[in-house]
């Protein structure tokens, strides 16, 4: 069996008595697209910062390309790209200067980290503000600009935290497309969004995450199965969407018990 | 807010840092208005009161000049947050102008008015309700004149090139300032039986021009009641109230502007596709991107370069005058040491906050395959270059000033500087990883949560510079003077190991403190 590019064994990490992420295993095998989702607060992000050396687990291993992962792991890290939670830009730079500056950081020569500078600004359509700081760029911009950085020294695994939100459909087509080129190309994408067609669209594999917990894991072809499984008769015939997959493993009960706020116009 | 600090050991020190702090502020505003009470009550039982100019102008420069001069101690609340909120600009400038009665500046001007007007109506308490209006009258001009002061600055120092402008100009003018005394001097010099008549000369046209300045005119409206000159004390108090008009209406056009959402950030450029520029270093790796980037943000701060620029203007201040240091034997001699030893403060902010500026970006040194001893390095480097920078400046300025100091002094000096600079660094990087504070880099002043760092930082800065001076001092009191360099340079040959060590741990520190780092640099940027 081929090494699986991400695996978590006992995952746990708490916050003083609040479990945020409790005894979670799973594997994405090499070259996939896998969406990771769960509704606020259940634990996504702090899964994914642990993944990412930002968080430290407090219990459990992660496996990187084969290789146990820690915070110290720096060659592990040199093949992975992330766009974490709050982008980690550098706000008094420009655009090409932070690019550059991450690509040197990651240990590419100057003529290199120049090059795909150009390449990724080209593409990412923010080539004609050179000289704008990024702390003036909307919010659609500071996305493209920390997945061009996520992207620059061409990581087999990829991690996106919510990757797609604010940036325009024009922008989010091409970033699809180009998402959709690495995964060809062989490297393993990391998606957590709450945006459920985007993650319908472009995993094959996804797996939910509720009150800490993973709750379902599997290709979406199993995780309809089993949702249709649990289904009457007449409606198991009908092909669920992922919103409604998510919404019967995790959501249901939340949808019940919202109650109308009548004084709203 | 107050029961929310002390939730933490972090928050239960920075509280009481703040409290030493305005302690200490406080005390010097009581010590001030104890000395100008007992001044006012020797001018008002003299009923001299058009003297109270000599007690209103110190008063005013310390008001406006202590926000400079303490901007890097003082904190400074940011009320763009209540922009959020719907509320009018009247309710909004009422609270910008609540929150400056906060300010230091404020307290101890306060507290030194209050001397006066005690001191004055014990001496003739008659005098206690035209003294009451026109001092607070005072006090209004001055608080919101600081603050107008305050909020052009910040606007300015945002954009670029406003600040490269101002920048030329405060070169020239504290080129301009050195170059008056010894002009005057050597003018002087050759017209000795002319120096004191136009020195008095001088000196009446100062008096008749300060008499239509506000202290001027707090005084003389004081005085011309006093002698029942009606209409030429209402004509000193209209003055005052334009002045004072002036003042706030240069401080609405501000306030209205950031009340409409204006941002603070840098002003959109052309959009123009530059050719590829040449980069600044020509280092390759990770060193020299940090050393780079720290370069940018340097240059694009105008508060960080005006944290530089701040020594030098002291330096200055405190070197020319008749109570200046290098007219003293002792102040001559020991001008060079204890000017570069006030040059670390320009420093002080970035060496023991060196990750303040980082903001969300602070994720990326966790992300990135390199090791952080490295970027702690590149960010002594660039610290270790803008010092000597610093002192070489400083030491222009002093050795302008006093002379050339002895050979002596100069060795040691540089010994001192083998100990104090790696020490400094030292401390530095680990009150860095250990009390990190968000930097704010377009608005003057300490930003919350600086105040443990900041007492601490400046409490290892007078630690190093005592301990030299100690060193010196024993020694030569025993007659030893030549061991003090030895003995500097294995005191250097400790600091430099202690900083090669806080950098190889560096990594392992950052580990244990990763989350507060994140949380405290990224949660406000």
């Amino acid at each position: 069996m081929a090494t699986p590019a991400i695996a978590t064994h006992n995952l746990t990490r708490r916050f003083g008595d609040f479990v945020a992420v409790d005894d979670v295993s799973f594997e994405v095998a090499s070259g996939q697209f896998f969406g990771f989702l769960g509704p606020n607060g259940a634990g996504k992000s702090t899964t994914i910062k642990m993944l990412t050396g930002l968080l430290e687990p407090t219990s459990g291993r992660i496996e990187i390309l084969g290789q146990p992962f820690t915070a110290g792991a720096l060659d592990l890290k040199r093949q992975i790209g992330v766009v974490p939670e709050g982008m980690a830009l550098l706000s008094r730079l420009n655009a090409s200067e932070y690019l550059r500056f991450v690509a040197r950081m990651y240990g590419l020569d100057r003529d290199t980290a120049n090059q795909r500078t150009e390449d990724l600004l080209d593409f990412m359509q923010l080539a004609n503000e050179p000289k704008k700081l990024i702390t003036d760029f909307s919010h659609g911009m500071q996305k493209k600009l920390a997945l061009a950085a996520a992207v620059i020294h061409s990581p087999k695994v990829l991690f996106l935290d919510e990757p797609f939100e604010g940036v325009d459909a024009i922008a989010a087509g091409t970033l699809k497309a180009m998402l959709q080129g690495m995964i060809n190309r062989g490297a393993t994408i990391f998606l957590t969004s709450h945006v459920l067609e985007i993650v319908e669209r472009l995993c094959s594999h996804v797996a939910i995450i509720h009150k800490g917990r993973l709750v379902a894991n599997g290709s979406l072809e199993e995780l309809r199965a089993g949702v249709a499984s649990t289904l009457p008769g007449s409606e198991r015939e009908e092909k669920l969407t992922l919103e409604e997959i998510f919404l019967s493993t995790v959501g249901a009960e939340s949808a019940e018990s919202v109650s109308e706020l009548s004084w709203l116009a | 807010m107050l029961l929310n600090s002390l939730r933490t050991r972090r928050g239960g020190l920075e509280t009481g840092a703040r409290f030493i702090m305005q302690g200490f502020y406080s005390l010097i505003g009581l010590g001030l208005g104890i000395g100008l009470g007992f001044s006012a009550w020797q001018i008002a039982t003299h009923s001299s009161l058009r003297y109270f100019a000599a007690l209103l102008w110190p008063v005013f420069i310390i008001w406006q000049v202590i926000p400079i001069t303490l901007a890097s101690f003082q904190e400074n609340a940011d009320l763009s947050f209540l922009l959020r909120f719907p509320l009018d600009f009247t309710s909004y400038a009422i609270f910008y102008l609540l929150f400056g009665l906060l300010d230091i500046s404020t307290i101890v001007g306060g507290i030194a008015l209050l001397g006066v007007l005690v001191g004055a109506t014990v001496a003739q308490p008659r005098f206690f309700i035209g003294l009451l209006l026109v001092l607070t009258l005072f006090a209004v001009f001055n608080i919101l004149l600081t603050r107008m002061i305050f909020a052009w600055i910040n606007r300015w120092l945002v954009q670029r090139k406003t600040r490269e402008v101002l920048g030329v100009i405060f070169l020239f003018f504290v080129l301009a300032l050195q170059l008056v005394n010894p002009a005057l001097h050597s003018h002087y010099a050759h017209q000795a039986e002319f120096r004191e008549f136009t020195t008095m000369q001088d000196v009446r046209l100062a008096v008749q021009v300060q008499d239509y300045l506000p202290p001027g005119l707090t005084a003389n409206a004081l005085s011309s009641a006093d002698s029942a000159h009606v209409l030429a004390a209402a004509e000193d108090i209209l003055l005052l109230l334009l002045f004072t008009a002036a003042a706030g209406v240069l401080l609405s056009i501000r306030l209205r502007s950031e009340y409409r959402g204006e941002s603070l950030g840098q002003a959109p450029a052309r959009i123009a596709k530059s050719a590829p520029r040449r980069h600044t270093f020509d280092g390759s790796g990770p060193v020299a991107a940090v050393i780079e980037k720290e370069v940018h943000y340097l240059l694009r701060s105008g508060v960080m370069l005006y944290q530089f620029l701040a020594p030098l203007v002291i330096v200055f201040v405190f070197s020319t005058g008749s109570g200046g240091i290098t007219n003293h034997c002792l102040g001559r001699q020991f001008a060079l040491p204890i000017g570069i030893a006030y040059s670390f403060l320009g420093l002080t902010r970035f060496l023991y906050n060196n990750l303040g500026a980082e903001g969300a970006g602070i994720q990326l040194y966790f992300l990135f395959p390199t090791p952080f001893r490295k970027v702690l390095l590149a960010k002594n480097l660039v610290h270790i270059a803008i010092f000597i920078v610093e002192a070489l400046a400083v030491s222009t300025l002093v050795v302008f000033r006093s002379g050339l100091p002895s050979p002596q002094i100069l060795v040691l000096t540089l010994c001192w500087l083998c100990f104090a600079v790696p020490m400094q660094l030292a401390v530095g990087n680990l009150l860095s990883l250990t009390m990190p504070y968000r930097l704010n880099m377009v608005r003057m002043g300490r930003e919350q949560g600086a105040a443990g760092n900041g007492l601490l930082s400046l409490l290892v800065e007078v630690m190093v510079f005592l301990v030299g001076a100690a060193v010196y001092f024993i020694l030569r009191a025993f007659g030893h003077t030549g061991l003090a360099a030895p003995v500097f340079l294995i005191m250097a040959a400790g600091s430099v190991l202690l900083w090669l060590r806080v950098l190889a741990d560096s990594a392992r520190i950052l580990q244990s403190r990763q989350e507060a780092l994140i949380s405290t640099l990224y949660k406000t940027a």
